[in-house]
């Protein structure tokens, strides 16, 4: 469809911009709501995955003989019940997938490649009768070297993790098979030329730990595959088609077979796209000749899901006396975990693309080693790549005594300027929400002692993708909107706001429903920050159909032409030469369908471009105390550009836990491994993510830069906001205490050992 | 091993099931009787999800074995509501959006309502400290505490 | 008339050409026309997103392409995917029996293998193919693996001798216990030469 460029900006909306009471509220708050762990069926088994108690091994054979016999074990699969998918990367358009690699990911094959990889699963009567079965099955390894560090991976006779892998992307790539998966680089000028003619220049070394999305909601499923081979599956996830897929590609079923139903869901941030137990539950079902439910428990959702990569990043910016960014270059070295697929290349598109610099070289690779394969969290790779380069633009503020938001704002793209990885910006707000950071009280607010101010930015494109929508109208007049994208934060009630501001109604009459595979068009994932500007296009678009078919309706009831009916604010209106037919009310016309044509539905689908990047500034105040280490943030203020915030209440929720991540990614958080490669910190205690008493309250402004590429103007909000707190508390930090620090999460202890090393160990 | 019949309260009505020693009161609310509210995000007593009243008192009930429900007075989500009518801290949860997935609602809620029993009037930090056992990783707690402070005057004024 | 703009690393393919005028109203015929002059490019620009003066579309093949516009070929954006998921799929299923043209267009002898019937769990459902040639090379799945090495030997005879045949495999069928069908299931398969 095709969007009105300045409506967005323009037009007076009724119902958007308002803050109702989420459709789905009253069963949260009454703990109604079902998300996947709360579903069961007659008759169900219980699943259980058995992992490896190595990060690096070949299994040479298996034996489930015992396990077999343990009363009220029903079923028991390993790699001999699933497809022997090849691996390799398979193009689809402009993305694509490795479908033996997410197939081992789930099952291992040949080897297991990290401590908590699956390599068997029971189904049983009872959980503790699978569990003692598991402890039974015996392997035999061939135990291998693992590699559980960058530096391992990179060293000169490291341990291969997959024979025959050899490095793609840009060159020179290393000769032979190799743990550099991928290597990447955006270039443009002459960095050479750029460092020469800078007058300042600022590097350094940053690291990065290992961090999981943290979602309160372990993976559950429950799979149910019957007498015909059909199969149902519910679980939570970002998006119930991919799931479809992935079912379909790793248990070897045939995809219009499958019906996935998208639970709710208690958090994803990237992180419940992927599969990890739908195809194993589908396969001990089919085994079993019953339904299967399988929970992860929270020590299996640090061990055996998909966090997202650790990394080594060094990088140096070039800049004149007057503040201008003349050479910007990086080496970055992220973890992909298991197989290949780290975000390093979106940490390289985004790392210094908010600035003009005509000098860049931006380099990365992917590394494979025995950790958890890494899967998406929330803007993935750009948190870390902004941590480097917004620590880096706060030393060359000081050391060009210039308020870091004026540097910024000096070097700030705006419209026609370039990205790094090659096209121009169109209509976007970086400048505009530098200067409302700039003018917002929180940065004039006075600091105390061990106090520190730190400012940082950040971006992230914001995704199109398809997306499809149907609206239909009751005969009461009420509507449903239905749509295929489950709702993480909030999403459906901005469906509904969507949809009743198209038809003139009051969003109470608007019943917004998230659908299974067969009873919605396609969708891509809930992810990219693409929800409400991509599906909602698909929203507005149906209704706007809905509203042509509410008007051709009056027209026959009236016997005028359609062009002499107008839609207003819910009702048609007669007009021109008809005026005198007056106007009849959305209900009136609902109430006559059956005698005008039927019943009114009208569905929309939408491929669209990329939404177009939202940035976001924030500023962060902490305390540091001396004596403890502890860092307290006791302010903090979130400053992005929206678009159109449709429901200003969920758009501000954004703002706030988005920060909160990366607070704790800055502040606490970080896997920590023992020296056969097993996490030891898998549960909440010690994977400490940030509490109640940890935060102050998080101040919002949402900016208004309308995108013209939709119809009121929505750019995605979810992601951005995770990429700048890296770089803001670090930058707090350093004004606090004096130090820069170069590694997170800068927990107590190590800033105690920084303070007491004056420094040299940050 | 034969199962252990418990006889208990749960939200004001009598109740009785069959359970095995080794059975959390988490396992027992959440299968056999099917009473989904309460979540289950960790099983150690980390996240807050599977927080209930046992006998006056926020407990995690991942960590109560179901036999120590015995003779006991057991309250959960399902029974915070007054019939058809939400309670001050349900409505304000909902007006100022303090929920994004909803995951950790009930056990916020659980939590929250026995918070204003205790402390009619909280300021920010005592709410923000005692519901630290309460983890969200959705909205940052902003909204949460919010809701949680104009609950606590909503209260305060029905029993003025 | 539009403008294409190469990155450093794409201008290693276009003999350093960084920026070129190409008239072309849609990027299906861009494509076309760019790969007739830079034949390496082929594989880079048929996976590539595409940025019409910086709106960048994944799925840009028929997006029209109006006067004056620059035009890049850039990394997708995109927010996890499931129809990645179902294309491969289908690519990978249909390519068994393009890829048995290949063979025979090259002179190799070429059986296939057909799952007709299965019946209970089994991994490959009806019309799945395999297929193998004189020398034991085979691409594609009539099973879960655990009755593939059986199949292929048995389509070595075929070719040999040029009778078909049919195969089940089974808990009941004897020759079956040395096999083993893992998942519990029956299958038959019919092998055949293809002419």
């Amino acid at each position: 469809m095709s969007a009105d460029t300045n409506e967005g900006q323009e037009r007076k909306f009724k119902r958007i911009g308002t803050r109702p009471i989420r459709h789905d509220g009253l069963d949260k708050v009454t703990g109604r709501a079902r998300f996947g762990a709360d579903y069961a069926l007659p008759g169900m088994l219980h699943g259980v995955m058995v992992r490896s108690p190595y990060a690096h091994a070949r299994i040479l054979s298996i034996d489930i003989s015992q396990a077999e016999k343990v009363p009220g074990v029903r079923a028991v699969v390993t790699r001999d019940d699933f497809p022997d998918v090849p691996i390799g990367w398979i193009p689809a358009g402009s993305t694509g997938v490795d479908l033996g690699a997410n197939a081992r990911t789930v099952m291992a094959r040949e080897k297991v490649l990290f401590h908590g990889h699956a390599f068997a699963a029971v189904a049983a009567t009872t959980e503790l009768a699978a569990r003692e079965a598991g402890k039974l099955i015996k392997v035999e390894w061939e135990v291998l070297t693992p590699v559980l560090s960058l530096e391992q991976a990179l060293a000169k006779d490291a341990p291969i993790l997959h024979e025959g892998q050899e490095t793609k992307g840009d060159h020179p790539t290393p000769e032979g098979d190799s743990n550099i998966a991928n290597q990447v680089c955006f270039e443009g000028g002459d960095i050479a030329a750029g460092f020469e003619e800078a007058d300042v220049i600022v590097e350094g070394h940053f690291e990065t730990p290992m961090v999981h999305q943290g979602y309160i909601e372990p993976h559950a499923c429950l799979a149910n595959v019957r007498e015909d081979g059909t199969c149902e599956v519910w679980c939570p996830t970002q998006g119930a088609f991919g799931v479809k897929g992935e079912v379909a590609s790793i248990a070897g079923i045939e995809p219009s077979l499958v019906k996935v139903t998208p639970t709710e869901i208690g958090g994803g941030f990237g992180g419940k796209i992927p599969v990890y137990i739908e195809p194993v539950a589908v396969v001990l079902s089919r085994k079993a000749a019953r339904p299967v439910k399988i929970t992860m428990s929270r020590e299996e959702v640090f061990r055996g899901s998909g966090p997202t990569s650790g990394s080594r990043m060094w990088a140096r910016i070039g800049a004149k006396s007057d503040g201008t960014f003349v050479a910007v270059e990086t080496k970055f070295d992220f973890e992909a975990g298991a197989f290949r697929g780290s975000p390093v290349g979106a940490a390289c598109m985004t790392v210094f693309s908010p600035y003009n610099c005509e000098n860049f070289r931006i380099f990365g690779r992917d590394i494979v080693l025995n950790k958890p394969r890494v899967a998406a969290y929330r803007a993935p790779g750009a948190p870390i790549g902004a941590f480097a380069a917004e620590s880096l633009i706060d030393e060359l503020a000081m050391k060009l005594d210039r308020n870091p938001i004026d540097l910024r704002i000096q070097n700030a793209v705006a419209e026609g300027d370039r990205a790094k990885y090659g096209p121009r910006f169109g209509t976007i707000g970086f400048k505009e929400v530098l200067e409302a950071t700039r003018s917002h009280p929180h940065y004039k607010a006075e600091l105390g002692p061990n106090q520190g101010r730190g400012v940082a930015a950040g971006f992230w494109f914001n995704a199109g993708m398809q997306s499809s929508a149907t609206v239909s109208v009751n005969d009461d007049g009420s509507a449903v909107v239905r749509t295929g994208n489950p709702d993480i934060g909030g999403s459906r009630a901005s469906m509904a706001l969507m949809c009743a501001e198209e038809l003139g109604v009051d969003v109470a009459r608007v019943r917004p429903l998230v659908g299974d595979t067969d009873s919605v068009g396609y969708c891509d994932p809930t992810g990219g920050s693409r929800v409400t500007y991509a599906t909602g296009m698909a929203v507005i678009e149906a209704t706007r159909q809905v509203v042509d078919h509410l008007r051709a309706r009056a027209a026959t009831i009236w016997d005028i032409e359609l062009d002499a009916v107008e839609w207003q604010d819910g009702n048609a209106v007669a007009i021109n030469g008809s005026a005198e037919k007056g106007s009849m009310s959305l209900e009136d016309i609902a109430r006559k369908m059956r005698l005008t044509g039927g019943p009114i539905v009208s569905s929309a689908s939408v491929n669209p471009p990329a939404a177009g990047p939202g940035f976001g500034v924030h500023v962060c105040d902490l305390e540091v105390d001396p004596e403890t280490g502890v860092s307290k943030v006791i302010r903090y203020t979130v400053v992005q550009d929206a678009g159109k915030a449709i429901h200003p209440t969920y758009v501000e929720g954004q703002y706030q836990g988005g920060a909160a991540q990366g607070i704790g990614w800055a502040l606490n958080e970080e896997y920590l491994w023992d020296a056969e490669g097993k996490v030891e910190n898998a549960g909440f205690l010690d994977y400490r993510i940030p509490v109640a008493s940890d935060l102050p309250m998080i101040d919002t402004v949402i900016v208004e830069v309308a995108n013209p590429l939709h119809p009121y103007g929505v750019r995605g909000v979810g992601e951005t906001p995770i990429v700048p707190p890296l770089g803001a508390v670090a930058n707090a930090m350093r004004h606090a205490t004096g130090i820069r620090f170069h590694r997170l999460p800068m927990s107590p202890p190590r800033v105690l050992d920084a303070l007491d090393s004056d420094g040299a160990s940050s | 091993m034969a199962k252990l019949r418990v006889e208990t309260t749960i939200n004001g009505e009598e109740t009785e099931f069959l359970c095995s020693g080794q059975d959390s009161l988490l396992d027992v609310l959440r299968g056999p009787l099917a009473m989904t509210g309460t979540k289950e995000g960790c099983t150690t007593g980390d996240c807050g999800a599977c927080s209930i009243v046992l006998d006056g008192r926020l407990v995690p009930s991942c960590l109560v074995l179901a036999a120590e429900a015995e003779g006991r007075v057991v309250e959960t989500i399902e029974g915070v509501a007054d019939g058809q009518k939400l309670t001050a801290v349900q409505q304000q949860f909902l007006e100022h959006g303090a929920l994004q997935c909803g995951i950790c609602t009930p056990g916020f809620i659980i939590a929250a309502e026995k918070l204003l029993e205790k402390n009619p009037d909280p300021t920010e930090e005592e709410a923000r400290y005692y519901l630290a056992g309460n983890l969200c990783r959705c909205t940052g707690y902003d909204k949460i505490i919010r809701a949680v402070l104009d609950a606590a005057a909503v209260r305060r004024e029905e029993r003025a | 008339m539009v403008t294409v703009l190469f990155s450093n690393a794409q201008s290693r393919y276009t003999n350093g050409d960084t920026s070129i005028q190409v008239d072309a109203k849609r990027v299906d015929q861009l494509v076309r026309l760019l790969v007739e002059r830079y034949a390496e490019l082929e594989d880079i620009l048929e996976h590539a997103a595409v940025s019409v003066d910086g709106v960048i579309h994944n799925d840009a093949l028929y997006v029209p392409l109006p006067d004056s516009v620059e035009v890049q070929f850039v990394g997708a954006v995109a927010g996890g995917s499931g129809e990645a998921v179902s294309e491969a799929l289908l690519s990978t299923s249909s390519n068994v029996l393009r890829e048995a043209q290949v063979w025979l267009e090259a002179g190799r002898s070429v059986a296939v293998a057909t799952v007709i019937e299965t019946w209970g769990s089994s991994p490959c459902p009806a019309g799945s193919q395999l297929i193998v040639d004189a020398d034991g090379h085979f691409e594609g799945s009539v099973s879960g693996g655990c009755v593939e090495g059986a199949v292929i030997e048995k389509a070595c005879e075929v070719l040999a001798q040029g009778e078909p045949a049919i195969l089940e495999f089974g808990v009941a069928d004897e020759e079956a216990w040395s096999v083993g069908l893992a998942c519990g299931g029956r299958v038959k398969i019919y092998v055949e030469q293809l002419l």
